[in-house]
């Protein structure tokens, strides 16, 4: 068990996330980066889907209330009891422990711990959902229920491999797969020539971007379903990434859905950094994807 | 209808028409039990306007076998008629007092002819989004079109009935938005995260008093 004293910027309980409720209106929640929450419990030996605590720009300060193993994932050290520790393995963490993530890396971090969180769940999941109420993200004084796994013993493991991340001028470059509405668009070029900037108000909702206006004929469609990584473009020529706590639907302009295998490297990316846009096909996505998967599950990153 | 592949992961089928009839959208909602009933290994189904869009297990089944066997569903709905036979009616209680219907005055009719305009149509559910249990609905009577807010409210309360274009809708909890508040259900719209309505269903609002808005307001298990 753990008692929250700061939360930090936006710290909430997530796994893979939920499906079959689109249809009555909730969006599937999880981690936003999947990457990171299943090596965060692969350090564990833990099932990879297994709920983690998603941190966003600052993490969370808490007490630790009973004998535990956490794993950290998104910064390089935390503070333990005022002392600088590495997150670059596992950390066995003891009652009374006093533990400050502090700021991230990049955007997001998780925080996996052995065992296997115990909180609410909704639909099969243990998500936090931003725009509902039955699960909240996590504040003050919550205390973090842990059914704790201890044997067999842990093996020391470490990242043997970090992903790969194109970029070009030194910015990421994420792949796109084109959506239903190009035919709309005028300047599609663009999008996939100029830097988009992330703005800093982009949540678990969206990721709002601000660069080059994208024109088009008629902004609006009739509401339809949305999905993961949905670029829409509003009014105003600005594009927004719908994201895992997004509306179900949607009357904007569809330019194309971000392919999977580039979701960590989006989501991990600084408010106010820069990213750049490439097509990808739909096949090229897909294996792309599982080939990642494989990696995942695998001993690529963590042997 | 056409299948199309639009992420890594989904499918969306439609017609090839641009007229939003009851008869056909009564032919997505067979099409979408239908497909929940196959034994794919399926992640979402969900229907709106003029489509129904499917996200499969990548990692269960591969694409060509999920088109295939939507394909085959897709010609067994074509050999048959279907029809809206059996109407499934939620009737929505709405008290329109004008302390709860605080855009009324925008409206060019009174406020009786009001009542009798928006509770005469049987709407038919189009799809549930935006909110959880937030329905689409189809069928207002065209002397309440009003244009949404030019300014939206930060708060709009749990259960206001509204208009925005040609649209009337339920706001299932609090929430920001810019329709045109005409009154309030005390009805819970979602219980335990599912929506009353469904996709298909029609909904019929009647009017009631503020006296018996607080008594079903009051009485939980509404």
């Amino acid at each position: 068990m753990i008692r929250i004293i700061k939360p930090g910027m936006y710290s909430s309980i997530q796994d893979s996330g939920r499906s079959g409720t689109e249809r009555y209106g909730q969006s599937e929640s999880g981690a936003m980066n999947y990457r990171a929450m299943m090596l965060s419990n692969k350090m564990l030996d833990n099932p990879l889907n297994n709920p983690v605590i998603e941190m966003t720009v600052v993490g969370p300060e808490f007490e630790v209330l009973d004998n535990i193993t956490i794993a950290v994932f998104g910064t390089e050290k935390i503070t333990l009891n005022g002392s600088v520790i590495t997150t670059k393995s596992y950390i066995k963490l003891s009652k009374g422990d006093h533990v400050k993530v502090g700021r991230l890396l990049d955007a997001r971090g998780y925080m996996a711990f052995r065992g296997k969180i115990i909180s609410d769940e909704a639909f099969g999941s243990q998500s936090t959902h931003s725009q509902l109420s039955s699960i909240k993200a996590l504040k003050a004084g919550d205390i973090i229920e842990v059914d704790i796994v201890n044997e067999p013993r842990l093996a020391k493991k470490k990242m043997s491999k970090y992903p790969t991340v194109k970029t070009y001028k030194g910015k990421p470059v994420i792949r796109v797969i084109l959506g239903e509405d190009t035919d709309h668009i005028h300047n599609l070029n663009v999008f996939f020539k100029e830097p988009y900037t992330i703005k800093s108000d982009s949540n678990r909702m969206a990721i709002k971007l601000m660069g080059k206006s994208i024109q088009a004929d008629n902004y609006d469609i009739v509401s339809d379903a949305t999905r993961l990584g949905l670029i829409q473009v509003t009014k105003d020529g600005n594009p927004m990434i719908l994201m895992n706590d997004r509306q179900t639907t949607g009357g904007y302009l569809r330019l194309g859905t971000v392919a999977k295998i580039d979701l960590p490297v989006l989501v991990d990316q600084r408010l106010e950094g820069n990213v750049y846009f490439e097509e990808v096909t739909i096949e090229e996505a897909r294996s792309l994807f599982m080939e990642e998967m494989e990696r995942i599950e695998g001993s690529y990153y963590l042997p | 209808m056409i299948i199309k592949e639009i992420s890594e992961d989904r499918l969306v089928i439609f017609q090839d028409k641009h007229t939003y009839t009851d008869r056909q959208h009564e032919v997505l909602i067979s099409l979408m039990y239908k497909i929940e009933d196959s034994k794919l290994p399926l992640l979402n189904v969900n229907v709106s306007y003029n489509s129904v869009t499917v996200q499969w297990d990548i990692f269960k089944v591969d694409v060509e076998t999920v088109k295939k066997n939507l394909l085959t569903i897709c010609e067994s709905l074509e050999d048959l008629d279907i029809k809206v036979t059996k109407k499934n009616i939620i009737e929505i209680p709405v008290c329109y007092d004008p302390e709860f219907g605080i855009d009324q005055d925008k409206f060019a009719v009174s406020l009786e002819e009001l009542i009798n305009r928006h509770t005469e149509p049987e709407y038919r559910v189009y799809m549930i989004g935006f909110l959880p249990g937030f329905m689409y609905l189809g069928g207002l009577d065209e002397k309440l079109h009003m244009k949404r807010l030019v300014i939206p409210r930060k708060k709009i309360d749990k259960g206001s009935v509204g208009i925005a274009g040609g649209q009337t809708g339920v706001y299932p909890q609090i929430a920001p938005g810019g329709w045109n508040i005409i009154g309030k259900t005390p009805l819970e719209m979602v219980k335990e995260g599912i929506p009353i309505v469904n996709p298909g269903d029609y909904v019929k609002f009647y009017s009631i008093s503020k006296d018996e808005y607080w008594r079903l307001y009051n009485d939980k298990d509404n």
